[in-house]
């Protein structure tokens, strides 16, 4: 099973095609507005900036779970990124990351084993999956690894296609 | 017998509970996550049932509301 082949919104309700990621690098990641890490949107948002024309994209996915910080509406949400933080990327519609309703992207997903070595639920908001441009999952990242961290940085600059 | 809320140092809830927090929301907790991010002094809440999955990382010696028959 490929990671395109789970359907899934954008944030204004239409449907994403994620098959236009393919030949991609693409970075997911679950955010929310009112979290102590919501600052991180800066650095994926210049992640976003320096790579773009390498054929890489941030992929922000709104979820509620963690804290209750992700409350608002798609539109708030919306305003939110681009006001604030001035997102190009794409975001999607809010949905469940963990638990019986998570979303198929994220089942596959979070089977990938951290640097650590666990697999399995994320921990909390801005957690972050790389993924190459053939679409395997090479990378997740605990939410307090920053964007602009070597580690993820390195790990984003080794898989892009140009 | 009508259920009482209770207030109790985060650290003494158990799996099972039904936890008010201060914002007035309620957890189920299905288990405990210890060291949430890894400090130590931190915990989380986390309920995992059909209807929601949710986290809620509290401080281990903050005062939560139990619910208890």
């Amino acid at each position: 099973m490929s990671i395109y082949e789970h359907p899934i919104a954008s944030l204004d309700g239409q449907p994403l095609d994620l098959e236009a990621l393919q030949g991609k690098a693409v970075l997911v990641v679950n955010v929310a507005s009112k979290c102590g890490l919501t600052p991180q949107y800066t650095g994926l948002e210049e992640l976003q900036r320096t790579y773009e024309s390498r054929g890489f994209t941030v992929l922000g996915v709104p979820c509620n779970q963690f804290g209750g910080q992700e409350p608002g509406t798609a539109d708030e949400i919306a305003t939110f990124c681009s006001s604030t933080y001035g997102v190009t990327f794409p975001i999607t519609e809010k949905v469940d990351v963990n638990g019986q309703k998570r979303h198929a992207l994220f089942t596959e997903l979070t089977a990938k084993p951290d640097a650590a070595g666990e697999a399995g639920d994320i921990q909390w908001n801005f957690e972050k999956f790389l993924i190459s441009p053939a679409g395997d999952v090479v990378g997740r990242f605990r939410p307090t690894v920053a964007p602009d961290s070597e580690e993820l940085v390195g790990a984003v600059e080794s898989v892009l296609p140009n | 017998m009508s259920d009482t809320w209770k207030t109790v140092k985060a650290e003494k809830v158990k799996a099972g509970d039904s936890v008010r927090t201060q914002s007035g929301d309620v957890v189920i907790v299905s288990r405990i996550e210890q060291s949430f991010m890894g400090l130590p002094n931190m915990l989380a809440f986390i309920e995992d049932t059909p209807d929601r999955w949710f986290k809620q990382p509290m401080m281990a010696d903050a005062e939560v509301e139990v619910l208890s028959s």
